[in-house]
């Protein structure tokens, strides 16, 4: 039984995660000294830089609850397309990226699914391996990018730029510091949003 | 003259009905033929879903090459084309309008199709835990769905119903169609209207396959050719192998009838140097062909293709009775009298060798057997009746006398091999005893004319379905639809330990797609009324992070439910649902059936024959102990593949049994003709030794016999015995009874011997059968023919006509 729109949402939850992490892996590395700032740069700065593993706590607001739901897990990332998305608390559940295959591992079944099968969920995957890659141009493919703030406190705005996509979220906000990803808030057409905060690991 | 003729006419007669009755022959293939005609229950069963069962409908389909776009393109339209078209009762490729469907299905029946809506679940308690347990789902990536469903469906009923369902099966999704897991072929499924024992209507269904897929890929638009012939259709599943095994069977008899007739009839060419006299000779040969093709169908029907593989094997013996009558007749009457004697007495021998077989509880092997008494009785009848009345040239027999002249001495000094022969034939004793566990070879593989690769593309295929053969299910029987779901919803609740134990890892019921009636209702009933709801829901929200309010839609959704109609098989026709219900709910020879597949823990599944037996013999009383356990009645645990085994092995043990009864009603006939122990001795121990020989030598070589190997001995004894009968007439033969012999056991030879060569299994194993042993007959024969006296010249000159 595969049911289409939870695919799609799913993958809201894993551009979620990947975008995040893409900012912790690249943390501990110092800024280049080369000036000026702007869009090219962070885009070199995120791509030179290999992502490995990171802490996450997110938060979640949704209309219908009283309060926000709160989980963690761990975020792993292999060159050049792997990506995982342990969450640990409060419930187990694990997703994996690899190619264009996704797997969820929840209650003991794992369920794979095609990215390809669905063009909107494809556009997000785009808008990932566009910022694990510094891939600009893929990126501008599906959403229209805005940088704001400096090297030191930098906010990137990705907004869908039409497409199935437009009508699922409003934008992607990406905040950090030099190469390094902070905070990702996703806002969703219906009000609802998440926030991911990454605590990237101390390199081995 | 008039009287001499009327052999003829009669002859002409029966030779015209038998082909008029061939003309109008259905021919099979199917293995159906080879199952016992009184099965037991777990036999009928596989029986019944081989013939029939919707498993043995089903077609799969892949699309290779182009890219993947343009293959899912022509999924969709071969789709399209082939659900319009009468054939197939059901085209399944991924299609989203049976997605959306099914989706809609799911959600609008979710609390009549959930396992886990009873009265406790609406309870406060019940709706506290319920609805918890959807919140904090929420926080994994599928909570983004599940968000959207909190409202209308707090208690998770869709995800649960979801995860019951082990959404492992499903095939993967690419571009609107079902791909293999690699993403490099486009899957399709059909299942056929008809019933699967109808090979012609599979026939039918498949060649509309391909035309239909050749129509849509040259209409696809702008291709070019070049790009479009990229695309390839596969086309597999048991009706392909039925249609395909049908044709190779026809196809391997036909070219391996044309090789070894046109080798005899060169060798007999030779001899005779006579086109007239060759023809001549042929006749009883030909004729018994077809008086045996038609009394076979006449009795049963169709003809299978075995059967008709056996009437090359036939040309091997019956062109020895006109070798023997058109050499040996050429002698004195008295000569042609002991001749005719000897003839009728080999006649008699191999007809109740095969009548044997005609015993036997399975159709297809009792056809070989009416099929050879039928064609070797006629073959002997045309030779003694119908052949003295033809106008015969005289044969020149000099040169046949030369060879038997010259082979004479070298005959006459073979019973010196007396005493090593008896030592090499208890060797060969010792080799079987010692090697009993693997001369015969298990399961019906062996017989199938299927070749390696194309089951691989099959299970390849199948497993790019998600679909893999099922082997094991629990069959539950009963009078009405209601029972037998009643009945299997039963068994899920008994089985369900055995998988929480991971003795299996999962098992599918009919009942999980269509609840039984008093199901659904026991799942209304506990479903409360508005006013309890809502104030069961204010309690239960207590300390949970939403409000009662939120949950209106579902309170709305509930009180829909409680009144809305059952479930029913025609509500599911056309979803997903409607499909797995065909496969698991069948109305079968006036008996509902609930099928359930049960699938054994990874772990614990067999890896070899051994391992096999062994998990069997574990896993069957496991479940059955279950099912007792639980209560549920009329249930039937079946092992598709030990039933086909067993069932294999009941056959074989069957033809072993009649295959010896065949041999002492031989023994009985010779004993009682030739009232001489010393020439019944004289005539057996060879036929024995040949047998054993040839039985040791396959087996040392590593060929494990099949049942067709069994009734290749069976011919080496009736072949056989012509050839020691001649060696026993209390004198060594005459020169051109020597010559003919020989002449006689080439022929065979070279029939069989071509045979051996086939890449059928059942046409192969006749072949090196028969073709070593006839030849070893003839020279035990000889071995153990009268010791001392010469052989008489045989007059010559003389033309002997009756």
């Amino acid at each position: 039984m595969r049911i289409r729109w939870m695919h799609v949402v799913v993958f809201l939850g894993l551009a979620a995660a990947s975008l995040s992490t893409r900012g912790a892996f690249a943390a501990g590395t110092k800024p280049p000294t080369v000036a000026p700032w702007n869009i090219d740069r962070l885009m070199q700065g995120l791509a030179a830089h290999q992502p490995r593993q990171a802490d996450y706590v997110e938060e979640k607001y949704l209309g219908m609850l009283d309060m926000p739901l709160i989980s963690s897990g761990k975020l792993t990332y292999r060159a050049p397309d792997y990506l995982e998305k342990e969450t640990l608390s409060p419930r187990y559940v694990v997703m994996t990226l690899s190619g264009e295959t996704m797997t969820l591992t929840e209650d003991h079944q794992t369920q794979t699914i095609d990215l390809s099968a669905h063009p909107e969920a494809e556009a997000y995957a785009d808008s990932i391996r566009g910022l694990l890659s510094g891939d600009l141009a893929l990126l501008k493919k599906s959403f229209s990018l805005q940088l704001t703030g400096d090297r030191a406190h930098w906010s990137l705005v990705l907004r869908p730029a039409g497409g199935r996509i437009g009508g699922l979220i409003d934008s992607i906000s990406v905040t950090g510091s030099g190469n390094i990803m902070r905070r990702l808030e996703y806002d969703q057409s219906d009000g609802d949003r998440s926030i991911m905060t990454i605590q990237p690991k101390a390199r081995p | 003259m008039r009287m001499l003729a009327r052999p003829i006419l009669l002859w002409m007669a029966v030779l015209a009905f038998s082909l008029l009755v061939i003309f109008n022959t259905r021919f099979t293939a199917d293995m159906s033929a080879f199952l016992p005609a009184h099965p037991t229950a777990e036999q009928a069963f596989l029986v019944d879903q081989l013939k029939g069962g919707s498993f043995s409908r089903m077609i799969l389909m892949g699309v290779e090459g182009g890219t993947a776009a343009e293959r899912a393109r022509l999924s969709q339209a071969l789709g399209k084309a082939l659900r319009t078209d009468g054939r197939f009762s059901m085209v399944r490729n991924g299609d989203g309008a049976y997605l959306k469907n099914d989706q809609a299905l799911l959600f609008q029946n979710r609390y009549l199709l959930s396992p886990s809506v009873t009265p406790e679940r609406f309870t406060p308690a019940g709706l506290h835990a319920a609805i918890g347990d959807s919140i904090d789902r929420l926080n994994s990536p599928v909570g983004l769905v599940t968000k959207n469903l909190l409202t209308r469906d707090p208690t998770g009923e869709l995800m649960s119903m979801l995860r019951s369902l082990d959404a492992g099966h499903a095939p993967h999704m690419s571009d609107g169609a079902w791909v293999s897991p690699d993403g490099q072929r486009s899957l399709l499924m059909a299942q056929t209207q008809a019933d699967a024992s109808d090979t012609d209507a599979m026939q039918t269904a498949i060649d509309t396959i391909r035309h239909t897929f050749d129509t849509v890929r040259t209409g696809a638009g702008d291709k070019t050719a070049t790009q479009a012939d990229r695309l390839q259709l596969i086309v597999t599943g048991a009706p392909v192998f039925s249609v395909e095994s049908r044709a190779t069977i026809k196809g391997e008899v036909k070219r391996f009838s044309i090789i070894s007739s046109v080798a005899i009839l060169l060798l007999l060419l030779l001899v005779y140097r006579s086109i007239s006299m060759l023809l001549l000779g042929m006749l009883p040969v030909l004729t018994g062909v077809a008086v045996a093709i038609a009394t076979v169908s006449l009795g049963f029907g169709t003809v299978h293709g075995i059967t008709i593989g056996f009437g090359t094997t036939l040309l091997g013996e019956s062109i020895d009775y006109s070798i023997y009558y058109f050499i040996q007749t050429q002698g004195t009457q008295a000569a042609v009298t002991r001749f005719w004697s000897t003839i009728r007495l080999g006649v008699m021998t191999s007809v109740i060798g095969f009548a044997a077989l005609l015993l036997s509880g399975f159709p297809g092997l009792a056809q070989i057997g009416l099929y050879s008494m039928a064609g070797l009785i006629t073959a002997a009848v045309v030779t003694r009746f119908v052949l003295p009345l033809l106008p015969t040239p005289t044969l020149n027999t000099r040169p046949l006398r030369g060879i038997g002249e010259w082979l004479q001495p070298i005959f006459r000094r073979l019973p010196r091999l007396r005493g090593g022969v008896i030592l090499l034939a208890l060797i060969a004793v010792v080799v079987l005893v010692v090697r009993h566990d693997t001369i015969w070879q298990t399961g019906l593989s062996g017989l199938s004319p299927i070749p390696e690769a194309a089951k691989q593309v099959d299970e390849q295929l199948s497993t790019d379905m998600g679909a893999p053969d099922t082997r094991y299910f629990v069959v539950i029987r009963g009078d009405s639809q209601e029972a037998v779901l009643q009945q299997a919803a039963q068994a899920s609740r008994a089985l369900q330990p055995l998988v929480n134990t991971h003795v299996l890892s999962g098992f599918d019921s009919p009942s999980s797609f269509l609840p039984s009636q008093a199901t659904q209702e026991a799942r209304q009933h506990a479903l409360p009324d508005v006013t309890t709801l809502k104030a069961n829901l204010d309690q239960a929200v207590q300390g949970l992070p939403i409000h009662a309010d939120k949950l209106a839609p579902f309170v709305a959704a509930v009180e829909v439910a409680r009144h809305q109609p059952l479930l029913t098989a025609d509500t599911l026709k056309g979803s997903s649902f409607g499909l797995a219900l065909d496969n698991l709910l069948q109305y079968r020879n006036g008996q509902w059936l609930a099928l359930m597949p049960v699938r054994i823990s990874a772990a614990k599944a067999p890896q070899d024959t051994v391992g096999t037996q062994k998990a069997e013999s574990k896993i069957g009383p496991l479940i059955e102990r279950a099912l007792a356990a639980g209560q549920v009645h009329d249930a039937l645990f079946v092992d598709m593949l030990g039933a086909s085994n067993r069932l294999y092995d009941g056959y074989l043990n069957n033809t072993i049994t009649l295959s010896l009864l065949g041999v002492l009603g031989i023994v009985v006939l010779l004993a009682v003709t030739l009232r001489s122990p010393r020439r019944l001795l004289q005539v057996l121990t060879p036929l024995a030794i040949a047998v054993v020989l040839v039985m040791a030598g396959l087996n040392l070589l590593g060929e494990e016999l099949t049942l067709l190997h069994l009734v290749g001995l069976l011919l080496i004894v009736a072949v056989g015995s012509n050839y020691a009968l001649f060696f026993s007439r209390g004198q060594s033969p005459d020169a051109l009874t020597l010559a003919s012999l020989i002449l006689a056991n080439l022929t065979t030879v070279i029939a069989f011997g071509t045979l051996a060569f086939s890449q059928l299994p059942i046409l192969q194993a006749f072949g090196s059968t028969v073709a070593p042993g006839a030849w070893l007959a003839l020279l035990l024969s000889a071995v153990f023919a009268a010791p001392g006296e010469s052989g008489e010249p045989g007059e010559p000159g003389e033309k002997a006509a009756s």
